[in-house]
């Protein structure tokens, strides 16, 4: 325990080595006041003169943004220069002067000039503002020419980016924006700073960290207009690197055209690796008007126009799969032996259960069908029959194994699950029991089943693949700025359908059918010089239209917004699958008719040219 | 019975709470003026800095009046919990994945919002230990191996903490206020020479080993040999102190917080300061510091008892040191250094243990003994 009372002997000393500790600190804290005398009056104007002389300004250099290629090595997304115009506030001398010399010189007219200028001196005084960007080949030739009389007004060139083919595959690449504040605070962009472009949608935002580079600094000194005299250091920028994807420009740029002027989406994939092949999505967008930023107006323009651009609809649009879902149930059926492929079932053009009449899409009727001519036509009645045996939980657990109802983990942005419904579902979900009627629906794809068509194209090459889930992947390797590969990306098995070979094997002759027999709903548009395999749907848009009508009848007379939504899903070659595509084409009609042709020009051109 | 009621009115001792609130208060101003471009260019928002600056004060100064109200006799329970606890931050900080690196040295543990900077804490459980030991040993404190072995070893472990960091500025600062707080307790001066004499080599060894140390005493010797480089900050202080003259360029007017000062809102806030407001205001401000400092050490000579005094003495001096060396850098006294300026500089850990010095100095002020 500590004494309250000192030590006589002990409190001497403490006394007087505490009273020169006092002392000492006093003295020092003088000899500081010196010096601040010295720096701050004395050697003051020579600090001042120098400081006032002082044309040294710290600027970042801008890398070069990673360069996107496709699997070829075709350059699809780059850098170009952009020249811009920047002011030193404090050098210019007349600023109505200098707002007419520019509007005699480039493009912007002498009142907006004047605004721009008055902006930028509230900004900064001593350091460069930008007052317009990528200013053409003409403006800066003639402001170069001119560069002498235009004190505090300097052009600096910096990297962009830009897009090669403009529109091409645009969702999958994704486009940049300016950083926002929240991103800054994040902290996971530490190589940003405000102002600058990061990747804001596909490729572009999953990749941002590899693709972006570390700024460079630099010294310069300055002339009193602010022009460079010299490079007094220079740390170099570090290029991003490089990103080569999956797909190919040539397939990308034909799904592309096939989709114009249409609404829908086409999803290419190599079944064997689950490496996309092309993606497009319609309506798309040029993501060149982004590089530079864009205005709140382009923004509110760009989102409120018609058919949302910007949607990825192979990730994120969620559609009814329709006849294409009748993929799940023979593969459900055969595997748990519910049916044999033998058995027939009569189709007299409907289907009755609990008062209600569930209409098969051919009027008359199939008559006897096996599970064969089932897919091979498309027969709706044979698919109620069977999902009324299934019931609506084994169909779910099935589509679930083929990878439906869940997120494929593609990883680019607003990737959406779809959805399976089971009997649980609905009552968490709608609060109600599950209706049987509901599961004659689900049958044959309708109701509250959706899938995205990447799913869609997933479940299809898994049929045909061995009945492995890829991983969708669409980077294929990572190239440094010398050119040498930094990583490989291999494919990624997510699983295994676990359904039986035969089961298989019945469906996979079936699409066979779809395509090369006669009577199948797909056999119209796609080349026979290999043998392709698939499955059409036409999935309903308005539920009161109680006409189902596959492959006849005519929508023409219908509004366009009411039509129905053309599915195919396929593969080629059936029996070494090279390729395997969906394509949905919303309001466009009959799925056999306007959708299988598209994936036949894919199927034709990328086979072809291998 | 009167005079005991009389200890329980809450009186705080205006020498320092005024000076050190007034500081506080310069303090965010300046680092307003100071990162307000910075924060704009590098977050987007101007008030960046400021608001948390601000929100560090508000806790700073919770805590400040919190210690008041705590008998110091409460620390003398604390301290080798505090001791471990901070040991173990120490270490902690060291560990990847745990501590957060800033530039090339791992000096926070981030915690979430804010990242916490465990050297700070470890400079108060330091002086807790010191001043409670050294009142324990009293006059044996002459001798060597009681008065100077426990202590030194206790220190040397978290100077050599902090000089894996690594951060040798703080571990010199570190080791200097250990042997001036020995001194004072009682240590022979023949014993703190030899110290002295013994921890040279090592200390040379420590800069000739790390080249930008080399650089940093280089720079300092003859900024004007390099001026582009490493002399860079020295000279743009310089600068700054130059062109503030004797009335200051005016508040917000400063020109060369904008990019040529590195950091300046923390370490080179005094520059801005001297060039905003010139040689007449910063001579209040310094003696706004010496005020703190000075009625710190004060406040140990007139403490009830040998502990409350040697805490108050660790308190201010460890505060006078930091303010003497970091107005030394930045007038080019001494080599630069990543050392914050007290009160003023920004920064979360630094800002709210001062203040919680200041209010154990006050806790210690108002049980004085009388007269």
């Amino acid at each position: 325990m500590i004494s309250s009372d000192f030590d006589p002997l002990s409190e001497e000393i403490l006394k007087s080595r505490l009273s020169k500790a006092r002392l000492i600190v006093i003295a020092l804290f003088a000899v500081l006041l010196v010096q601040l005398w010295l720096i701050q009056i004395a050697w003051g104007p020579i600090f001042r003169r120098q400081s006032e002389g002082n044309r040294i300004q710290q600027r970042d250099i801008t890398p070069f943004r990673g360069v996107i290629r496709d699997r070829n090595g075709d350059i699809l997304a780059g850098n170009r220069p952009s020249y811009d115009i920047y002011v030193v506030p404090k050098e210019v001398g007349d600023r109505v002067e200098l707002a007419d010399k520019l509007s005699s010189l480039t493009y912007m007219d002498s009142d907006s000039a004047n605004e721009r200028l008055k902006w930028a001196s509230k900004r900064s005084s001593y350091k460069p503002v930008c007052i317009k960007k990528d200013i053409s080949r003409d403006e800066l030739a003639v402001l170069e020419a001119h560069r002498f009389n235009l004190s505090g007004l300097l052009v600096e060139a910096k990297p962009v980016r830009y897009y090669l083919y403009g529109s091409l595959g645009s969702h999958l690449i994704g486009y940049l924006g300016e950083i926002s504040e929240k991103e800054l605070r994040s902290g996971k962009y530490p190589d940003n700073k405000a102002g600058d472009m990061i990747g804001k949608a596909g490729v572009e935002s999953a990749w941002q960290h590899m693709l972006t580079g570390v700024p460079g600094t630099e010294r310069l000194e300055v002339d009193a207009a602010g022009r460079i005299i010299r490079v007094l250091s220079r740390k170099a920028p570090e290029s991003g690197q490089s990103l080569w994807l999956t797909i190919d420009r040539r397939l990308q740029s034909l799904a592309d055209k096939a989709l114009e002027e249409k609404k829908g989406a086409i999803v290419a994939m190599e079944p064997a690796t689950g490496r996309i092949l092309a993606m497009a999505s319609s309506p798309s967008f040029d993501p060149n008007v982004f590089v530079e930023g864009v205005g709140q107006d382009t923004w509110s323009r760009i989102l409120k126009s018609e058919g949302y651009p910007l949607q990825n609809r192979v990730v994120s649009g969620q559609y009814p799969p329709a006849s294409v879902f009748k993929i799940v149930l023979a593969l459900a059926g055969l595997d748990k032996g519910i049916i044999s492929p033998e058995d027939e079932i009569f189709c007299s053009g409907s289907y009755h259960l609990g008062g209600h009449e569930f209409r098969c899409w051919k009027k008359g009727g199939h008559g006897a069908v096996n599970l064969h001519r089932a897919i091979v036509e498309s027969c709706d009645v044979y698919f109620y029959n069977l999902g009324r045996k299934l019931g609506v939980d084994v169909i779910a657990s099935y589509a679930r194994r083929l990878g439906l109802g869940a997120q494929t983990g593609i990883g680019i942005g607003g990737e959406k699950q779809g959805l399976i419904p089971t009997r649980a579902w609905k009552l968490k979900r709608v609060g109600e029991v599950w209706h049987p009627g509901e599961t004659m629906s689900v049958s044959i794809g309708q109701g509250y089943v959706s899938a995205t068509p990447l799913q869609i194209v997933r479940m299809v090459s898994a049929v045909f693949n061995g009945g492995i889930l890829y991983r969708p992947q669409i980077a294929l390797h990572i190239e440094n700025a010398a050119g040498e590969k930094t990583h490989v990306f291999q494919p990624v098995k997510e699983g295994e359908i676990g359904i039986s070979k035969k089961a298989i094997s019945v469906v996979r002759d079936a699409m066979i059918g779809v395509v090369n027999e006669p009577r199948g709903t797909g056999s119209k548009g796609i080349s026979k010089e290999f043998v392709a395999a698939g499955k059409t749907g036409t999935a309903q848009v308005v539920r009161i239209s109680r006409e189902r009508s596959e492959g006849e009848g005519d929508q023409s007379e219908l509004a366009p917004e009411l039509r129905d939504h053309a599915w195919f899903a396929g593969i080629a070659p059936a029996d070494d699958p090279k390729i395997a595509v969906a394509v949905i084409i919303e309001n466009g009609g009959h799925g056999g008719r306007v959708a299988a042709p598209l994936a036949g020009e894919l199927f034709s051109a990328y086979l072809g040219s291998k | 019975m009167s005079e005991g009621r009389f200890r329980e009115v809450p009186h705080y001792d205006y020498t320092i709470l005024v000076p050190a609130v007034a500081l506080l208060v310069i303090g965010l101003v300046v680092v307003y003026s100071a990162s307000a471009h910075l924060a704009l260019y590098r977050i987007g928002d101007s008030y960046f800095y400021l608001k948390r600056q601000a929100v560090f004060a508000l806790i700073g100064i919770g805590f400040m009046v919190a210690a008041k109200n705590i008998k110091v006799s409460f620390y003398e329970k604390m301290v080798y919990p505090l001791l471990i606890l901070s040991l173990m931050f120490l270490i902690m900080v060291l560990i990847p994945g745990l501590g957060h690196k800033a530039g090339h040295a791992s000096r926070w543990i981030s915690l979430g919002f804010f990242s916490f900077q465990p050297s700070e804490l470890a400079k108060f459980a330091l002086v807790l230990y010191l001043a409670q030991s050294m009142a324990e040993k009293k006059s044996e404190m002459a001798y060597f191996s009681r008065g100077l072995i426990p202590h030194l070893a206790v220190a040397g472990i978290f100077l050599m903490l902090v000089v894996v960091q690594p951060d040798l500025g703080t571990a010199v600062i570190l080791g200097t206020w250990v042997m001036m707080l020995l001194f004072v307790g009682g240590v022979r001066i023949r014993y703190l020479v030899l110290l002295f004499i013994a921890s040279a080599p090592v200390l040379l060894w420590l800069v000739l080993r790390a080249s930008y140390r080399m650089k940093r005493i280089f720079a300092f010797l003859n900024p004007w040999d390099d001026p582009r480089g490493i002399g860079f900050q020295i000279i743009h202080s310089f600068l700054a102190f130059g062109s503030g003259g004797v009335t200051g360029a005016g508040l917000g007017d400063g020109k060369q917080k904008l990019f040529y000062l590195p950091e300046p809102h923390t370490d080179f806030i005094l520059s801005v300061a001297a060039e905003e407001l010139g040689f007449l205001r910063l001579i209040c401000i310094m003696g706004l510091f010496i005020l703190v400092v000075y009625r710190g050490i004060s406040v140990s000579l007139k403490a009830r008892d040998l502990y409350s005094c040697y805490l108050a003495l660790g308190i201010s001096s460890m505060m006078g040191i930091q303010v003497l060396i970091n107005m030394a850098v930045v007038m080019g006294l001494l080599p630069t250094k990543g050392l914050t300026l007290p009160l003023m500089s920004y920064g979360g850990s630094s800002l709210v243990m001062t203040l919680f010095g200041i209010g154990v100095l006050l806790s210690i002020s108002s049980q004085a003994k009388k007269g």
